[in-house]
């Protein structure tokens, strides 16, 4: 097995690994997107609905390796991209399917909120000047490309920009306009924690885009390779983020003292405005993002008007390099 | 401890009129006290899933009743209000008459009057405190 094949078949064993564990990252009152009795999880029920929801997920993993490595060795490109996406499908399906089951046992929707009143002055971690660091990276890269020749591609470089950008408005999103769901206790703190490890591994990802990026635009200059970086950077970073996620639990459910300590349960949104338990649309709701029940962080509320600019920027964002051509 | 507002969607009583309420209370028996910042209207109302609008309305009333000062962005500051804003007589006829109503209601349930006033001198102790 060659480096290249390595590359793509890592890539989804780690996907399924996720996919197997995800029913168990949600918090705990949460099974499925179906707000239960965090009793209910334990029982005899709910692991027939985990077995039934993990044998199709194991079954399209197991196939997708397969199919991979038959495409590499063959070069049936197509067969490598279908079998990429097939574990995600699957998964997507049966959980749809798992909380259809679940919904019988789902707690009565409480109508009950509380909030904590004190202000919420959450630091960017690292400080500003660390955050914008990507910022300066790409703007630095972009200046000296301006200096050292006027052949430079600059694709590269705004591409980076601008996804750089749309990351630090996430990180500050999260941190200062997403809704804290646990109002005190340990389960207050280790939401925050959650939130302040989601933001680190965002900045990192946006430092990776960053470099990556500059390195496209500057390296027929330089001449400097950097591919057995670039090849395992991402694989490696990947594995990382699944074992922190796996560790954290949503909203840091799975760190000591992560219950619920009020009279708040699950995650504070309704389990009516949860579609399939993937997708949420609720227009009462003023949130832009709330936390995901399939999964980990947080999804769009469908309902918000920003959540399509956001769609529409995510769909342009990939075209832009075939705009600037 | 941060002190906690609790609402309830179901209620009868608007969600607006469900905060004031809270609010005041908890700066009456000086759980927030004067010179406090209350939350920017959007983190409470995410926070409590309710339209912005609302929290804004609320912050408005306790506002017009000399409890809050408005600042833009930054939320609201608990002022001191030792001494009470000019008092309006219709007003306190009304509150009066909204205690009397209660009082009734609390005799309908199975209170006696004695323990209707017991209820009331508890609530009148915890605010000199």
């Amino acid at each position: 097995m060659n480096t290249e094949s390595l590359m793509m078949i890592l890539p989804a064993a780690l996907v399924g690994i996720l996919m197997h564990a995800l029913p168990l990252l949600s918090r705990r009152e949460i099974f499925f997107g179906v707000t239960v009795d965090p009793s209910f999880v334990p029982s005899q029920e709910a692991r027939r609905i985990l077995f039934r929801y993990r044998v199709p997920v194991w079954v399209a993993s197991l196939a997708t390796l397969v199919l991979l490595w038959i495409g590499i060795s063959r070069h049936l490109n197509f067969l490598v991209i279908a079998s990429l996406f097939a574990p995600v499908v699957v998964s997507f399906i049966a959980w749809a399917r798992a909380h259809k089951q679940v919904l019988p046992h789902a707690l009565p929707a409480s109508t009950v909120r509380v909030a904590s009143l004190s202000t919420r002055e959450e630091p960017f971690p690292g400080g500003v000047l660390f955050a914008i660091g990507p910022v300066l990276l790409l703007l630095g890269a972009a200046c000296i490309l301006y200096l050292r020749s006027s052949r430079g591609a600059y694709a590269p470089i705004l591409v980076g920009l601008c996804t750089v950008v749309v990351i630090l408005l996430q990180c500050y999103w999260m941190l200062r306009r997403a809704r804290q769901v646990r109002t005190q206790g340990a389960a207050a703190a280790n939401e925050r924690t959650f939130k302040r490890v989601t933001v680190w591994v965002l900045l990192a990802a946006a430092y990776g885009i960053a470099i990556v990026n500059a390195r496209n635009s500057l390296w027929p200059l330089a001449g400097v390779s950097l591919e057995p970086l670039l090849r395992f950077l991402p694989i490696a970073v990947m594995a990382a983020l699944v074992l922190i996620l796996v560790r954290i639990g949503q909203g840091g459910s799975r760190l000591p003292g992560g219950g619920g300590t009020d009279d708040q349960r699950g995650d504070a949104t309704p389990d009516a405005c949860w579609k399939w338990g993937q997708l949420y649309y609720n227009p009462d709701d003023p949130a832009l993002l709330v936390e995901k029940r399939m999964g980990i962080g947080w999804t769009l509320n469908f309902a918000h008007r920003g959540s399509w600019l956001i769609l529409a920027a995510a769909v342009t964002l990939p075209l832009l390099p075939r705009l600037l051509r | 401890m941060a002190a906690l507002l609790k609402i309830d969607l179901s209620s009868t009583v608007p969600a607006y009129q469900q905060i004031v309420d809270a609010l005041r209370a908890l700066m009456v028996t000086g759980t927030l006290r004067a010179g406090e910042l209350l939350p920017p209207v959007r983190q409470l109302g995410l926070d409590l899933g309710i339209h912005f609008n609302t929290v804004a309305q609320s912050y408005r009333i306790l506002a017009e009743e000399g409890w809050l000062d408005l600042r833009r962005r930054r939320g609201a500051l608990i002022l001191d209000r030792q001494t009470p804003i000019v008092q309006n007589e219709a007003k306190l006829d009304q509150l009066r008459l909204r205690i009397g109503q209660i009082a009734s209601q609390l005799q309908a349930e199975g209170l006696s009057a004695g323990e209707v006033a017991s209820e009331l001198r508890q609530l009148a102790e915890g605010m000199d405190k």
